[in-house]
């Protein structure tokens, strides 16, 4: 009986967890901007593998597993914010382009050094980026 | 004990299509930061996957490889951005 109600709520776990990390890929492709597209992957797929983890500690029950999952858990939390942004403010000085309907741009006002040029060493992107696009 | 295999496989085939989704935006990518992204939330799909895989396999020794892979993505994601901030603008 016991085994039975482990073995379902480490299911519904798992399924629940994985069903986020699809969202979080889905949001990757479909979002128009690499900061919507960071805010899609990284707050949905540190959830998501939390669940992973937390239905493996519940299968396996002992005192070991359940440390090292709360300590790769603790471990996602504190660290997918600083890498999305590391990668956000280097995405921004870079000179990425910004989605056409931003209407909040804190980093205009507060930094006077401003944004580098495009780079030129891509320009088969950048007549991609000229044509209209669908993500609209 | 059946529902958890049928779980077990059908989460292990959605963590499978999303790294096949994100594998997408990490060849396509217009910039060189949504590479970065993709191959981010690459390694944490396999910190998933490898959760999943040690229920299925049973060896609870599979959950040490998600820490080193957490720390190692970290890292390199650090690398990376450092990188990408400090490059001059000719290079």
């Amino acid at each position: 009986m016991m085994d039975e109600f482990i073995a379902v709520v480490a299911g519904i776990m798992i399924l629940l967890g994985s069903l986020f990390i699809l969202i979080s890929s889905i949001g990757l492709i479909r979002m128009p901007d690499i900061f919507l597209r960071m805010s899609a992957t990284t707050k949905a797929v540190t959830f998501g593998v939390s669940f992973n983890l937390i239905g493996a500690a519940f299968f396996f029950g002992d005192i070991g597993t359940i440390t090292k999952a709360v300590v790769i858990i603790i471990f996602l939390f504190s660290t997918a914010p600083v890498a999305a942004h590391m990668i956000g403010r280097a995405a921004y000085f870079d000179g990425v382009n910004i989605w056409d309907k931003t209407i909040v741009n804190e980093m205009e006002t507060n930094y006077k050094s401003g944004r580098r040029k495009k780079h030129n060493s891509n320009k088969t992107e950048q007549k991609e980026s000229e044509k209209p696009t669908n993500d609209k | 004990m059946i529902f958890l295999e049928y779980a077990v496989y059908i989460s292990l085939f959605i963590i499978g299509a999303s790294m096949f989704l994100s594998v997408y935006r990490l060849l396509r990518g217009p910039d060189f930061e949504d590479r970065v992204v993709a191959l981010d939330l690459i390694s944490s799909c396999t910190i998933g996957f490898i959760a999943v895989y040690s229920i299925k396999s049973g060896l609870k020794i599979y959950i040490d490889v998600g820490i080193i892979i957490g720390l190692i993505s970290f890292i390199a994601t650090i690398a990376f951005a450092y990188f990408l901030e400090r490059r001059t603008n000719d290079g």
